[in-house]
């Protein structure tokens, strides 16, 4: 039988041979592998058969359902994340609303990016025909779904599993999209800083997206599972407000435990366990509570010594010694000992600087990128699967159209050509 | 019945990135058993400390000696009958304990391990030591964070470990979900250090501007309170200058001016004036604010119950089950060894005299 022939797609086989790999069937069937060339190859193939379990290379995915990616640029993490893991992400761009920076390129690697006009009728006849036969719709947070088609998407799809990700609840401005700045501000972020004599410190610009993104990513995962299990689709709601609250559980833990009910502070430090000093060359952090017997002895050995040792204030005396002892060393020297010494020492890194890093490139995290803005050292998943390897690739807005559209779609070579020439696309 | 209902895990973490995994899957109905040794239940793993019983909810406990050849064994009797198994000790530990994944896998080929490091398993700095704050300082975030201080400042909790506890959770479902078609388990290296510098990859990829649009200043007012405030465009400093600081001039030598100024409105004041002209400010919240918030309340994700405040899982629309107890050490050594490993009472009666158990 040729890979071709379209009864290949219906054996019901437990277990089909494909090449050299071994491909077990999901529902008692096996599916055929989409190997490159994708406008080409595409025809009618339902969403289910795309789907594939393989890569062209024989390696398998984590996931095969298919996303469609309505999301803010802002919360596209959430969809690449899937992406990295084999989904088929589908991002939906407006069509020329979209700039490529080296941010959009981050956040959208491994998706299939369709610049399409939702103002006509035609592109939102894509968005619907795309809706009725994708897995998942994730949007958020001004780009919400039920704006463009007018119903709910799992009235369109029943079996959709739509995740929403949403601005600050019951305030004012929901729905406008909220400024991770503000969300820092309003869930306790700012104040749970190291020391309490700092003024109110931010996360970075954009971490709640990310922290957003990945809860959202999470939902989608477990409301797969969900239907799975019951066989219908879900809405699931994300606060970002929410969501930020999550990421200081620890803070908040020990001030309902420890502060409110001993001295009514309304902040926490962490003061006591590291201390940021300088060191001949830059900033390091010595972990102070972390083996502090063994701290000391190797500050003996440069002649420091911590010369207050009363009880409550040793701390203090600890804080002074180890700012006099990391002024006479390196960074390098600090952390490569430290390090030996299994005391977890760490300069204060800037993260321009990490492309150069040798862990982070030897570990093949850090994936050099060519694209048309030039080459960039882009930050892979966290994480290694004994069964699937982590590959980045970008695709330009618009250059999946055409697989998309007829491979997806089915449509035909005239309809999405009609379609070019009305400019939907 | 709960969505991750039938999935079994065994659960050798500590501290909070590991047992933050574990607790969500066991919030969605997964049945988790974390295993604790009698004699390192302390510190954060102490069943009767301030953490453990947050991050430790809806699980079963048992104890297991796994310095012991027997105690080793019965883990992997365990390991048989069970789904997931998630650790986060330094990379050696389970080797050395002769737990390695072939070995498990040769007793379980639908095991999936999660195995949480510090630097994951591959490269030179693969046996390096570090915790939450040591990620901030190694991916940068530290360093953003001090921009326009004089000093280095850190955040004052573990913001590293819940991002890797996050990762680790979709890790570990994305891994279900193969196994689920494919029938195979796996193992999966997840790198703390990576998990950190995946969220800075923006700053990664090229360097972010702080000027321009949205500005984003933290005004300190009357009340002694801070405001935080962000401001779109032009129209929004104007308004912000003119109307609520009360400062005037032309804008160019403005912009540098807002960072300096100090509001003669209390924090929720300005809050409120600003958001009356649709600019998105926020009076800067204490943990007490956070903690007594009636709007998180009323959501229900925040609640309390038996002394304690519980921050529910976000998120919403998907079941999670009830909120149950962290176990008591060794709580539910019956259940496991007796009922699950099908243990007689006589050979639980010696492995717990001998210290396995």
């Amino acid at each position: 039988m040729r890979r071709s022939d379209p009864a290949w797609e219906k054996i019901p086989l437990r277990r089909v041979r494909h090449g050299s790999v071994v491909h077990k069937a999901w529902r008692g069937h096996a599916y055929l592998l989409w190997k490159g060339n994708e406008g080409a190859r595409a025809k009618t193939r339902p969403f289910g058969r795309l789907t594939s379990k393989s890569s062209p290379s024989g390696e398998q995915k984590m996931l095969s359902f298919t996303v469609i990616d309505l999301a803010d640029e802002e919360y596209a993490f959430a969809t690449r994340a899937l992406a990295d893991l084999g989904a088929i992400v589908l991002r939906l761009e407006r069509r020329g609303s979209h700039k490529i920076t080296p941010t959009y390129i981050y956040r959208n690697l491994n998706k299939h990016i369709m610049a399409i006009d939702l103002e006509r009728e035609e592109g939102l006849d894509v968005l619907f025909r795309l809706l009725k036969r994708a897995d998942v719709l994730v949007d958020g947070i001004r780009r919400l779904a039920a704006d463009l088609t007018k119903q709910r998407p799992t009235e369109v799809n029943p079996k959709l599993v739509h995740v929403s990700m949403r601005g600050v609840q019951g305030r004012k401005g929901e729905g406008e999209g909220w400024d991770d700045y503000v969300v820092s501000a309003l869930s306790g972020q700012m104040v749970a800083r190291g020391s309490r004599d700092d003024p109110p410190v931010p996360l970075p610009a954009g971490q709640n997206h990310y922290i957003l993104s990945l809860y959202a990513a999470i939902a989608v995962l477990l409301a797969l599972e969900r239907r799975e299990k019951e066989g219908k689709g879900i809405f699931v709601e994300l606060d970002i407000e929410e969501c930020a609250v999550t990421i200081l559980e620890d803070a908040l833990i020990r001030y309902v435990e420890e502060n409110r009910a001993q001295t009514g502070h309304d902040q926490v430090s962490r003061e006591d366990l590291f201390c940021t000093v300088a060191c001949r060359d830059g900033y390091v952090q010595v972990p102070l509570l972390y083996s502090l017997e063994t701290l000391l002895e190797w500050m003996a050995q440069d002649g420091i010594k911590v010369v207050d040792r009363a009880e409550g204030t040793r701390y203090d005396a600890v804080r002074r010694a180890v700012k006099e002892w990391a002024a006479i060393h390196s960074v390098g020297e600090l952390f490569e000992t430290g390090q030996a010494m299994r005391l977890p020492f760490a300069p204060i890194v800037n993260p321009l600087d990490l492309p150069r890093n040798l862990h982070l490139r030897r570990t093949g995290f850090l994936k050099r990128i060519k694209t048309e803005i030039g080459d960039l050292y882009a930050p892979s998943m966290p994480y290694r699967f004994s069964k699937c390897s982590r590959k980045l690739t970008f695709r330009r807005p618009g250059t999946s159209n055409e697989w998309i559209c007829k491979g997806l779609l089915g449509l035909s070579e005239e309809e999405f050509r009609k379609l070019e020439e009305a400019k939907v696309f | 019945m709960s969505i991750l209902s039938g999935i079994r895990v065994i659960d050798l973490t500590r501290l909070i990135s590991g047992p933050f995994v574990t607790r969500l899957l066991a919030d969605f109905g997964a049945e988790v058993i974390k295993i604790q040794s009698p004699k390192v239940a302390k510190g954060m793993e102490d069943p009767e400390g301030i953490f453990f019983r947050y991050l430790n909810r809806n699980k079963k406990g048992a104890t297991l000696n796994l310095d012991t050849a027997e105690g080793r064994e019965l883990l992997l009797r365990l390991v048989e009958k069970s789904d997931l198994l998630v650790e986060n000790f330094s990379p050696r530990v389970m080797e050395n304990f002769g737990l390695t994944y072939r070995r498990m896998r040769s007793r379980n080929r639908g095991l999936i391990v999660l195995s949480i490091s510090s630097f994951g398993r591959k490269g030179p700095w693969r046996n390096y030591v570090g915790f939450s704050h040591t990620f901030h300082a190694l991916s940068g975030l530290t360093h953003l964070l001090s921009l326009g201080f004089k000093e280095p400042v850190e955040v004052g909790f573990a913001y590293a470990d819940w991002l890797i506890g996050l990762f680790g959770s979709i890790a570990a479902l994305a891994a279900l979900a193969m196994r689920r078609r494919t029938g195979e388990g796996q193992f999966i290296d997840l790198s703390g250090f990576e998990a950190m510098v995946s969220l800075l990859g923006d700053w990664i990829v090229s360097p972010q501007k702080a000027t321009g649009f949205p500005k984003r200043i933290c005004v300190k007012c009357k009340d002694g309170r801070f405001c935080a405030v962000s401001l779109s465009n032009e129209d929004d400093l104007r308004y912000f200058l003119l109307e609520v600081a009360g400062v005037g001039g032309h804008l160019e030598g403005l912009c540098n001016l807002a960072e300096g100024i100090v509001s003669e409105l209390p924090a929720k004041e300005l809050e409120g004036r600003l958001r009356e002209k649709g600019i998105q400010a926020a009076a800067v919240r204490s943990l007490r604010d956070v903690v007594e918030d009636k709007g998180l309340r009323d959501r229900g994700f925040l609640i309390e119950k038996d002394g304690g405040t519980w921050l529910r899982s976000p998120l919403r629309g998907l079941s999670q089950v009830e909120l149950g107890p962290a176990p008591k050490l060794g709580e539910h050594n019956r259940y496991v060894f007796l009922e699950l490993l099908g243990m007689e009472e006589e050979e639980f009666e010696n492995y717990r005299q001998k210290g396995v158990i």
